[in-house]
């Protein structure tokens, strides 16, 4: 599903990425770990194709296509979904009408009829009670005025209303307390299929007790520096991320 | 006629003549009028050394030429792009003369009183004394041609309770090759708890170039309020001049929506005098621009007394090589003590030769008071951009509505819900990649 080799990346006149090489199969789930720093949000913005920063060298296959060198709405429209670590407030622009436009951008991508008015408020109001969202939420601005936790269950109704085939969800778990926290990885884990792979980028593993992922990187200075199974996540959670920081600069 | 007068003056003599027969003949309203003309061209046109005209001195102000619109009220239709508003009042004036034809009957109401200057003059011309409520300043100049030449003109006055919504239309036409000069003018007078929505729009008939020189004469008095909606849709090839003055007394409130989306040059004259205890005064101004369509608003907020308030908001969208200018000053008195002032600019460009010109000023002469201002000018939000695009949304699209939701955020304060959908609306429709937002306005 996505194939990240040797990726180099900076911004202005530093770099960050500095050689990430990551494979993520369909129906797996990663988690990318690391400290403060160490790259992991640049990793989910290079990917939904931020702007502003620069590759330098490196590749990344999604589904064998060059990622890369789709412009970002071509990357969502493709299936790739980013989920903010800090969603943006677009005063003026409705929550809902932004989430009919996007789904109906997804749905002509995959040859798919638009959804009409009535369908599409079933299908949204369906995943709103699954994340458990008020329904002034249907008339309210994107995240304009939304606790942090809100803004973090709107980002999950989105993955879920847009069923991408590759998610990448940057800190979705920061700033939640413990209900809203199993309240977004109820929702991710109903998104969880054979054939959709998810990202979780996270600096804590206690997301991971709800979200059990198969296979766990660390990331550091700007490279992946251990793989493993979920016990990594463990392991981290115990001795902290000194004891591998050092392997980063080695490698 | 004297060789040496520019084409503008020149302009004004010629109307001189051709108004002494068509404007009214009574004997009072006739040196009102003359008098106006002749301080007007005893000031003369601003020239370069107010700072404050120096962008129109550039436009060619002084080379312009314009001849009175005859009257043409048989053949006057409603042009498009008027409001439906359920439940107004609306009065139409056509080249500035009143238009029962086109108007709807007036609202019954025990509070309000909704005439032309025409009926207000027949029925007190006493007041005619004091129709002409400006200096010579050069910010308030065009005031006194509007009063050399304003044919007829909409008085409201409401007094004790709430009025009905009020929609005053002021149509343009035009004519042969000069640019045909229309002289709009209203009058509002509020007082004893009284409120009311009123909405001025100033709308084109036709192609072919115009000039009109508009004035808005305003007292809010005794715990009353009083909203004024300006929208300004002229077509593209129409210039307009606009003062507006109010008076804002104890506890009132006078709030000005300025929304400028049509015109080659529109420029607004704003002036309000906070008199009372309590009073405040509001301006929430937008301007659209692109092509080389000019704007201006240019505020003046006097604190002249204890405890008032003011705020100033203002936005503009320019495009292509369009101009934004706003010049916003605030003045508190010695011994306005305890006032509070608000401003707050924020200007989108949207293309490279697009400019802003932003001047908040504040002068205070006084301790204990909290005034504060913030100016911005940029581009589109690339956090905002980039979020739209992350979601699919086409990057035409993306520009399309966040430049919708800059301006709707200011739209969101207009007084009536259905105003603020119809202007949206209205306003929408004037953006580039209108095509593309159409599902969302």
């Amino acid at each position: 599903m996505l194939s990240i080799q040797n990726l180099v990346v900076s911004i202005g006149d530093r770099r960050i990425l500095k050689g990430l090489s990551l494979e993520v199969g369909a129906g797996e789930v990663h988690a990318i770990m690391g400290p403060n720093g160490s790259g992991k949000s640049t990793l989910a913005q290079v990917l939904a194709g931020r702007p502003e920063y620069t590759i330098h060298s490196g590749k990344v296959l999604y589904k064998g296509q060059d990622l890369l060198a789709l412009p970002p709405e071509e990357r969502a429209r493709a299936g790739v979904f980013l989920g903010f670590q800090y969603p943006v407030e677009i005063p003026g622009v409705n929550n809902v009408y932004l989430l009919k436009a996007a789904l109906n951008a997804v749905r002509k991508h995959r040859g798919l009829a638009e959804l009409d008015a009535f369908e599409f408020l079933a299908l949204v109001k369906d995943k709103m009670r699954l994340m458990q969202i008020d329904e002034a939420f249907l008339s309210r601005a994107v995240n304009e005025g939304f606790s942090g936790g809100e803004k973090k269950r709107n980002e999950i109704l989105q993955l879920l209303v847009l069923e991408p085939e590759l998610a990448i969800l940057d800190e979705t778990d920061s700033g939640l307390d413990i209900d809203a926290l199993k309240v977004v990885a109820h929702g991710v884990n109903a998104t969880r299929r054979p054939d959709r792979a998810i990202l979780l980028v996270t600096h804590y593993q206690r997301l991971l007790e709800h979200v059990v992922p198969d296979r766990v990187h660390v990331l550091t200075d700007g490279r992946i520096v251990r793989s493993g199974d979920r016990t990594l996540a463990l392991e981290l959670e115990r001795q902290g991320y000194d004891w591998l920081r050092h392997e980063g600069r080695r490698a | 006629m004297n060789a040496g007068l520019s084409p503008f003056l020149a302009s004004v003599e010629r109307a001189q003549t051709q108004a002494a027969g068509a404007l009214a003949t009574d004997a009072e309203a006739q040196r009102v009028r003359r008098a106006a003309r002749d301080r007007f061209v005893a000031a003369g046109l601003p020239n370069a050394r107010d700072e404050n005209w120096k962008y129109l001195i550039l436009r060619g102000l002084a080379r312009s030429e314009w001849v009175l619109a005859p009257s043409s009220a048989a053949e006057a239709r409603a042009p498009e792009g008027l409001l439906t508003m359920a439940g107004a009042t609306r009065l139409v004036f056509v080249d500035g003369r009143f238009n029962a034809r086109l108007s709807s009957p007036r609202m019954a109401s025990p509070v309000t009183r909704i005439e032309t200057l025409t009926e207000l003059y027949a029925r007190a011309p006493e007041l005619l004394a004091s129709a002409v409520p400006v200096d010579d300043r050069a910010d308030t100049r065009f005031a006194l041609l509007n009063t050399a030449f304003a044919m007829d003109g909409a008085s409201v006055e409401i007094a004790g309770g709430e009025s009905p919504l009020i929609y005053l239309v002021f149509i343009a036409t035009t004519g042969g090759t000069s640019a045909q000069a229309t002289f709009p003018r209203i009058r509002i007078r509020a007082t004893r708890g009284a409120s009311s929505t009123i909405v001025e729009h100033h709308v084109a008939d036709g192609a072919g170039s115009r000039f009109v020189n508009s004035l808005a004469d305003i007292e809010v008095d005794d715990s009353s309020r009083v909203d004024l909606c300006r929208l300004h849709t002229l077509a593209a090839d129409a210039r307009q001049f606009d003062t507006l003055r109010a008076r804002v007394g104890a506890r009132s409130t006078f709030a000005l929506h300025s929304l400028m989306v049509g015109g080659d040059i529109v420029r607004s004259d704003v002036d309000v005098a906070l008199n009372g205890a309590a009073a405040a005064g509001q301006i929430n101004g937008l301007m659209v621009t692109a092509g080389t369509q000019h704007h201006e608003l240019h505020a003046e907020l006097r604190h002249a007394v204890p405890h008032t308030t003011s705020r100033t908001h203002v936005r503009s969208v320019v495009n292509d090589s369009g101009r934004s200018i706003c010049n916003s000053k605030v003045i508190v008195a010695p011994g306005a003590r305890g006032s509070v002032s608000e401003q707050n600019f924020r200007n989108l460009l949207l293309a490279s030769g697009a400019e802003a010109d932003t001047r908040p000023q504040l002068e205070i002469n006084n301790e204990d008071v909290k005034c504060s201002h913030g100016a911005s000018t940029g581009r589109l939000d690339p956090n905002m951009l980039f979020y739209l695009l992350s979601r699919g949304i086409d990057a035409a699209m993306a520009r399309g509505l966040l430049t919708y939701a800059f301006v709707i955020d200011l739209l969101k304060d207009l007084p009536v819900d259905e105003l603020s959908r119809t202007v949206a609306r209205r306003v929408a429709g004037t953006l580039p990649d209108r095509d593309l937002i159409k599902d969302f306005i």
